[in-house]
């Protein structure tokens, strides 16, 4: 492999992903004033950010996470969504899987070296979400990512198993970081943004110097007046948008 | 390649209904919550039990909902007149269900089934025009004897012309086809194919996702596409006008992220045809060749993930 743009070296995987899912998967939109800043949701009234994103800024400031990227939407009651939740089945459902396989690798593939060159800092270690809700097993997407992650995986143990939908550094418990780390929280769907959030300032509790975030799917209600707007704007495949 | 191997499953008559099927078809009768048929589907196979999401809607009081109880009663009865009839219904949850289909967010909660349900059926639609012409029925016969050839399925949807014509010439070629219905299974649309879907259903199999006695609607058309779609690894539009149903299955197979292939002739006589070729994976043909040349590349680009993956991973 001696391609020497990362995008070049990826460029299967990427038009993969484009032939198999483009007819009903979009990159997510980061637009000021049409979408949020922090989740890409749609937006009005000349914000910069959602309502959720605001009040979590308000509460915890630059503890939130440095960087975010998103993949693509997941729109409820469409192909989209129902991608993100089957490719949970077990035993696995063979395209949902392979589409957020191909989703989650070029995300990580071609994001991760972007972050790492607006950031200044490499990222130094990843973890993946864990569930909140029900059994402890090994995440689907923590299988997905783990041979190409980048550094090392930080042991995360929830503290809760009741589907909690507060933001609070609490609800995960993670060993001390070295100094000048960063840290990469990866998941796979964002809906309110509460869960990799709180890993956030679990990380930053345990010393993490910048933290970014990588989502596969920002979840999205159509029914939210908001998400009417989602409609206005062009949804097109670009496949080489970046963070 | 097709696993001829796992035969779909009657149950005996003595066997008593399964609780998964009683709380499934409970669910579909009384839509708890102004649920749609898919939202419930979708919370089933989340659940992975038909009967967490149904329990999940029981009020928390002590005296029991007598409606709920009507359902089950009701579903009782339906299962066993089913049975009674020799109709056989596969739910979503089943090991014999098609799982191909679980991957499209129309998942039928459950199907009728007459004939043989296979695993891992690599079939490919081939639809079109009810009102064909000669020479668009030759194509589609063409085209249905190649995919036999190749040991594929060919999947239509029992209408008149193109479909008829598909089906036809797969059995002649003493292939496997498939027909995903628009009426309920016990049902015959047009009447004039009843005789090919009784053939059908002996040689190969025939699907239905509605009630078994279920008339055809303006509605259950497009509904049976979106199976169709879901069913196949590809959707060919033989010939389609303007307004035709291919149309729609064409979309929908967009929207499923399914290849889709169009001949020359639909994307020269139609504005959609002509349009659908800018989205992924949409393909045209001229020839029965380059249909199968397509077919095949896409059946190696579904192997060659993991060897991408690895590549990838040993590179890291």
């Amino acid at each position: 492999m001696t391609s020497p743009s990362p995008r070049g070296r990826y460029e299967p995987l990427v038009n993969l992903l484009v032939t198999e899912a483009g007819g009903y998967l979009n990159n997510t939109i980061l637009e000021p004033g049409i979408t949020c800043r922090t989740c890409r949701t749609p937006i009005t009234g000349g914000w910069l950010r959602c309502y959720p994103c605001n009040e979590q800024l308000r509460q915890f400031s630059s503890r939130l996470a440095d960087y975010t990227a998103f993949l693509t939407y997941a729109i409820e009651g469409t192909q989209s969504a129902f991608t993100m939740y089957r490719y949970k089945d077990q035993p696995p459902s063979e395209t949902p899987h392979r589409i957020v396989t191909l989703l989650a690798l070029t995300g990580l593939l071609l994001h991760t070296e972007c972050l790492n060159r607006i950031s200044g800092i490499p990222v130094t270690a990843w973890v993946v979400v864990p569930t909140l809700r029900g059994r402890a097993s090994t995440h689907p997407l923590r299988n997905i990512v783990a041979p190409f992650a980048p550094g090392q995986e930080i042991p995360v143990t929830p503290t809760t198993t009741t589907g909690s939908r507060n933001t609070d550094a609490g609800l995960f418990r993670m060993p001390r970081l070295p100094s000048a780390s960063h840290v990469l929280v990866i998941d796979d769907t964002w809906a309110s943004g509460s869960h990799a959030q709180s890993l956030v300032l679990t990380a930053r509790a345990a010393g993490a110097e910048l933290v970014s975030v990588l989502i596969v799917a920002r979840w999205i209600k159509p029914t939210f007046a908001d998400n009417k707007r989602l409609a206005l704007v062009t949804l097109l495949w670009v496949p080489d948008q970046r963070v | 390649m097709n696993d001829h191997s796992t035969r779909s499953y009657a149950l005996s008559m003595q066997e008593p209904p399964s609780a998964e099927h009683l709380a499934l078809l409970a669910l579909l009768t009384t839509r708890p919550e102004d649920s749609t048929w898919q939202q419930l589907t979708t919370g089933v196979l989340n659940a992975g039990s038909a009967q967490t999401v149904w329990d999940s809607y029981a009020s928390p009081e002590l005296i029991p909902d007598p409606a709920r109880a009507a359902a089950v009663e009701r579903a009782h009865a339906d299962l066993h007149a089913w049975r009674q009839r020799d109709l056989t219904f596969v739910s979503v949850l089943d090991h014999a269900y098609p799982r191909q289909l679980r991957d499209i967010h129309q998942v039928p909660p459950f199907l009728f089934v007459a004939g043989e349900l296979v695993q891992n059926d690599t079939a490919v639609s081939v639809v079109g025009s009810r009102k064909a012409s000669s020479r668009g029925l030759d194509i589609a016969a063409s085209i249905a004897r190649a995919l036999v050839q190749r040991n594929i399925t060919v999947l239509s949807g029992l209408a008149a012309g193109i479909d008829t014509a598909a089906h036809v010439a797969a059995l002649d070629e003493g292939g496997r086809t498939v027909a995903i219905i628009g009426t309920g299974i016990t049902q015959y649309y047009p009447k004039t194919n009843r005789q090919l879907q009784d053939t059908i259903a002996n040689k190969g199999l025939v699907l239905s996702q509605f009630w078994p006695d279920a008339p055809p609607t303006r509605y259950s058309f497009p509904m049976r596409n979106a199976v169709m779609s879901g069913y196949g690894i590809a959707s060919i539009i033989v010939e389609a006008s303007e307004h035709s149903g291919a149309r729609i299955q064409a979309r929908l197979a967009v929207e499923h992220g399914r290849p889709v292939i169009l001949t020359d002739g639909v994307v020269e006589a139609t504005v959609w045809g002509r349009e659908l070729t800018h989205q992924p994976d949409v393909h045209v043909a001229s020839s029965t060749a380059q249909v199968i040349n397509i077919v095949t590349e896409i059946e190696q680009r579904r192997a060659a993930l993991p060897g991408l993956l690895s590549a990838l991973a040993m590179a890291k």
